[in-house]
C-alpha cells in the first residue's frame, strides 16, 4: 500500500509539499502499516547505498593469489551487484559446429522441447471450459516481454481483459538471476523448482521475489470467461495456431484444446536454448542440460548434486562465463572441477577486444575454472553415469591422444550447454507472419507491429530502430522496454509510439569482474578502449589454482592452451608513443613493454565504432554510468574519443 | 602528458589508450546532448501518468480501478486538506485491497525493521534526489540499476 504512496511522493515534486497529508490520508484508509517502499526508496541513488551483505556464505577469494598483486580491491558496489545477464547480444556466440542439415535441426528442436515438457505439473486452468472465449488482448508467452506488455495494456486500459498464455506452469518471472544469484545462496537453485515463491537477494541486498507478481495479482481465467476485466495467465498452455485474419487462436495443454478470439495479439514467445547435436547421447541420459528456465535451474541443481565428477560448461559466451564462474564457486570445496570448453581462442571472443578477453580468461582461471579453448565436441557416449566427450580442435583436426589408452576423450559427469539461444518463431511462421531469414525473429516495424492487430516484442521480435537499424536483441532490458511499447501501442489511445530505447546488458563473472554495455558489442568492429593507468597492471604468469592430479590429467589429455598466449600472438602491437612518460609517476605499475593481452584491466571504457560512429559502449567494471553511455550512443560522432572517455570518470573507483 | 596509445588486435583494429588518472580527471571537451526528460507520475499537462513505473502494480492489479478512482480524486482534490473529500473512494480501495493481503499487505522484503527505521529519512532524501534523477528512480526495481524494471 504505502509502497505506492512513497513512490508517489518521490515521483512528484508537487506531492512532496503535501506528503504529510497524504500519509495521513493513506494511513487512515489503508491497513498495511508504515512500511515504506523499500525498493523504490533504495533505488533512488543506488551508488550511495551502503553495501548490504548479500549472503552468509563468504564471498570467493582467489584461492592462490596470482604472482602479481591482485587487481585493485573490489568496489563495494561490486559485492552487492549480483545481477546477471542471462542473455547475450544477438549475433551472439555459438560455439559448436553448425548443424549439417535441417533434419538434424528439427530432431534437436524436438528433443529440446521434450525435455522442457517433462511433466512439470497440471496446467492451470486444467480444462478448456475455464478459459475465456474472447479477450481484448491475447499475449502469447509468459516471460518478461509478455508481463511488461500486460502492465502497459492495463495502465492504458484498466477495463481491459488480458490473457497471457505461458508454456511454463510458473507465473511470469525474471530470468537474469537464474545463473548468478540463484547459485550464490545455499539451496536457492533447489527451490527454483517452485519459482512462484522463490525469493533471492538482489544487487542492493534487498530480498526480492523471482516472480513479478504473486498469483493473487492475476485474475482467474474463469472470471475472464465471465467477462470481468483483468489480466489472467493460462499456465502450461501453448498457442498452437493463430488465424490472423479471423483474430482467432488455438490453444492446447495436455491433449486438451481450446479456441478463443481476440482483438489484438502480442507474440512474446521468447527464445529457447540451442542444443548441441553431438551431445545427443549425453542428453538422452540426462547428463547434458541447458539453463533457460527456473525449472532448468532446479534440474541442473539436482544433477549437480548427483554428479560424481567434473562439470563441463560448453560455450564461450556471457551465459557460459557467468555460469562457469558460479558453478566453480559452488564446487569450490569439492574435488569436482568446472571445465569451460569453447571454439574460440578466448571466452567472449565475439564481444571483447582480445586484450580484455585475455584478462577475462585469467579471471575465470583464478575463480577455479579450467579453460579448453579452440575445442569442440564432435560426439558423446555415456557409460556408468559418465559422459565421454569426443573432442576436436576447431578446424577439424583431431586432438592427438596422449596415449593409445586415453584417447582424445574428456570425461565429465555433467555437461551444461550454453551454446546460444534461438527465437521461438514457429507460431509466427505457421501463422503467415514474416520471420527474418538471417536475424531470426518476427519482423515488426518500429512500433513493434507485425500486421494490423499483431505485435511482437522481446527475444522473438526482429525490429527496426532508426539509430542502429534492423536487429534482434536478447536482453532483459529489451524485453521490458519493447514489451512496454508494444503493450502501449496495442492499447493505444494515442498514436503509436516507436521503440527507440537502446537496451543495455550486464554480465558478472565472479565477484570482481563485471561489465555493462549498450548498443552493438561485436569484436569484429574497430574499438577504442580507454583505461586509467592505475587500473592496468601486469598480469604475470598464469597461475592455475591447486591443480590436483585428476584435473591435470583431464585437461592435459586434450592439450591445454593458455588463452593469453594464443590471444597475444595475434596482436599486431605497435606503439605510437612519444607520449610515454619518461618518469611515469602513475604508469609505474603498468607494463610499458608487455603485450596488451598480458595485462589486467580493472576499469575502463571501450567504444565500438562503425563508419566513424559509436555504435556500442562497454563499461568494464564501471557502474552507474549507463546514462552517459546512452547519450554517447545517441550522439554517435565525436572528434576525439579520448575526450569522450573523460566523461566517464575512469579515474574514480565507484 | 601521461598517455600511451597502442594499436592491437587483428589487423591492429583496436586502439588501446592507457592514461594517467590526472589526465582522465581533467575536464572533458566533449559535449553530450541533454538526456530527454523521463516521464514521471504527472504528465506535462497535469494529468496522471498511469503508466509510470513508480506505481508498481497499483494501477494494474486487481484493485487497479479502485486505486485509480481514489488517487484521481486525491490528485484533483481542491479540498483542504487535500484529499479530505476522497475518504469514501479510499474506503472502497481499502475494501478491495483487504481481499488481497499477500498483494497489498506486507512487503516481501524481510528486512522490514531496518527499512522502517530508515524509511522516513530515506523518503526525505529521495524526494530531493528523485527530482534530479527521475529516470533512475522510475526503474528502481530493475534487476540492475540502469535497466528497466518490468515489475514496476
Amino acid at each position: 500500500m504505502l509502497r505506492a504512496v512513497s513512490s508517489i511522493y518521490i515521483e512528484s515534486k508537487a506531492f512532496a509539499v503535501v506528503r504529510r497529508d497524504v500519509i495521513k490520508l493513506f494511513r487512515t484508509t489503508a491497513y498495511s502499516g508504515t512500511t515504506s517502499n523499500q525498493t523504490v526508496l533504495a533505488g533512488a541513488s543506488p551508488s550511495k547505498q551502503d553495501p548490504v551483505p548479500l549472503q552468509s556464505t563468504p564471498l570467493p577469494t582467489p584461492p592462490s593469489p596470482p604472482s602479481q598483486p591482485p587487481p585493485r580491491g573490489p568496489r563495494r558496489g561490486w559485492f552487492t551487484a549480483t545481477a546477471v545477464a542471462l542473455t547475450a547480444s544477438v549475433g551472439g556466440v555459438y560455439f559448436y559446429r553448425k548443424l549439417n542439415n535441417n533434419e538434424e535441426e528439427q530432431q534437436l528442436k524436438l528433443e529440446s522441447k521434450e525435455e522442457s515438457e517433462e511433466i512439470e505439473g497440471t496446467p492451470i486452468p486444467s480444462s478448456a471450459e475455464s478459459l475465456p472465449r474472447h479477450v481484448d488482448y491475447l499475449v502469447v508467452g509468459g516471460g518478461t516481454a509478455a508481463f511488461a506488455a500486460l502492465r502497459a495494456i492495463r495502465s492504458v486500459k484498466p477495463e481491459a481483459r488480458v490473457l497471457l498464455v505461458s508454456e511454463e506452469i510458473a507465473l511470469p518471472y525474471m530470468r537474469p538471476p537464474l545463473n548468478k544469484e540463484l547459485w550464490r545462496e545455499p539451496d536457492l537453485a533447489t527451490r527454483a523448482a517452485d519459482p512462484d515463491t522463490l525469493v533471492f537477494h538482489q544487487w542492493n541486498g534487498k530480498r526480492r521475489r523471482l516472480a513479478y507478481e504473486p498469483n493473487s495479482f492475476y485474475l482467474p481465467t474463469e472470471k475472464l470467461r465471465e467477462g470481468s476485466p483483468g489480466a489472467g495467465v493460462a499456465r502450461g498452455w501453448t498457442v498452437t495456431a493463430l488465424d490472423v485474419d479471423k483474430h482467432e487462436a488455438k490453444l492446447s495443454a495436455r491433449g486438451t484444446t481450446a479456441t478463443l478470439t481476440y482483438d489484438k495479439c502480442l507474440i512474446a514467445t521468447g527464445a529457447r536454448a540451442k542444443r548441441c547435436a553431438a551431445l545427443r547421447a549425453a542428453r538422452g541420459a540426462g547428463l547434458a542440460l541447458a539453463l533457460r528456465s527456473a525449472r532448468d535451474a532446479a534440474r541442473l541443481d539436482a544433477a549437480l548434486q548427483r554428479s560424481r565428477g567434473n562439470v563441463v560448461v560448453l560455450g564461450g559466451g556471457a551465459h557460459a562465463c557467468e555460469l562457469a564462474a558460479s558453478l566453480a564457486e559452488r564446487l569450490r570445496d569439492t574435488d569436482k572441477r568446472v571445465v569451460m570448453m569453447f571454439r574460440e581462442a578466448t571466452p567472449l571472443a565475439d564481444e571483447l577486444p582480445d586484450y580484455l578477453a585475455a584478462h577475462l580468461a585469467r579471471t575465470l582461471q583464478t575463480l577455479g575454472v579450467d579453460l579448453l579453448p579452440n575445442t569442440e565436441v564432435t560426439d558423446s557416449r555415456v557409460s556408468s553415469e559418465q559422459v565421454y566427450l569426443q573432442l576436436s580442435k576447431v578446424g577439424g583436426e583431431e586432438i592427438s591422444p596422449r596415449s593409445e589408452e586415453e584417447g582424445s576423450e574428456l570425461v565429465a559427469s555433467l555437461v551444461v550447454e550454453c551454446v546460444g539461444i534461438e527465437p521461438n518463431t514457429e507460431l509466427a511462421a505457421s501463422s503467415g507472419l514474416e520471420v527474418h531469414p538471417d536475424l531470426g525473429g518476427v519482423v515488426v516495424n518500429a512500433e513493434m507491429q507485425a500486421r494490423a492487430g499483431v505485435f511482437a516484442a522481446g527475444d522473438a521480435a526482429c525490429f527496426h530502430e532508426p539509430l542502429l537499424g534492423r536487429r534482434r536483441v536478447a536482453r532483459h532490458d529489451h524485453a521490458v522496454a519493447s514489451g512496454r511499447v508494444a503493450g502501449a501501442n496495442m492499447a493505444a489511445l494515442e498514436p503509436p509510439r516507436p521503440y527507440t530505447h537502446q537496451p543495455m546488458l550486464w554480465t558478472d563473472v565472479g565477484p570482481r569482474l563485471g561489465y555493462e554495455a549498450i548498443g552493438i558489442i561485436d569484436s569484429r568492429l574497430p574499438t577504442v578502449g580507454v583505461f586509467s593507468a592505475d587500473a592496468v597492471t601486469e598480469a604475470g604468469a598464469i597461475t592455475n589454482r591447486e591443480e590436483d592430479a585428476a584435473t591435470k590429467q583431464i585437461v592435459l589429455e586434450v592439450g591445454k592452451e593458455i588463452p593469453s598466449e594464443s590471444a597475444s600472438s595475434k596482436d599486431a602491437s605497435k606503439e605510437t608513443d612519444g607520449e610515454i612518460p619518461s618518469s611515469g609517476t602513475s604508469l609505474q605499475r603498468s607494463a610499458t613493454s608487455s603485450e596488451p593481452s598480458s595485462r589486467s584491466y580493472e576499469r575502463g571504457v571501450v567504444f565500438y565504432l562503425k563508419d566513424k560512429r559509436v555504435v556500442g559502449v562497454l563499461l568494464w567494471n564501471l557502474f552507474n554510468r549507463m546514462h552517459i553511455a546512452r547519450q554517447v550512443l545517441k550522439q554517435g560522432e565525436f572528434e576525439d574519443m579520448f575526450e569522450v572517455a573523460k566523461l566517464f570518470s575512469l579515474h574514480e573507483e565507484d | 602528458m601521461s598517455l600511451r596509445e597502442e594499436w592491437t588486435g587483428p589487423g591492429g583494429k583496436d586502439l588501446l589508450v592507457v592514461a594517467a588518472p590526472e589526465v582522465l580527471a581533467a575536464p572533458s571537451r566533449a559535449i553530450l546532448p541533454e538526456p530527454p526528460p523521463a516521464p514521471g507520475l504527472v504528465n506535462a499537462d497535469g494529468s496522471i501518468n498511469w503508466g509510470c513505473p513508480c506505481l508498481g502494480g497499483m494501477a494494474t492489479g486487481p484493485c487497479g480501478t479502485q486505486f485509480r478512482d481514489a488517487f484521481s480524486c486525491f490528485h484533483y482534490s481542491e479540498a483542504d486538506p487535500k484529499g479530505s473529500d476522497c475518504y469514501e473512494k479510499f474506503s472502497v480501495m481499502q475494501e478491495c485491497m483487504s481481499q488481497y493481503p499477500d498483494l497489498y499487505g506486507k512487503d516481501e522484503d524481510e528486512d522490514e525493521d531496518v527499512a522502517e527505521a530508515t524509511a522516513s529519512a530515506e523518503l526525505a532524501t529521495s524526494v530531493a534526489s528523485a527530482a534530479s534523477a527521475p529516470s533512475a528512480q522510475a526503474d528502481a526495481e530493475a534487476p540492475r540499476p540502469a535497466a528497466a524494471a518490468a515489475n514496476n
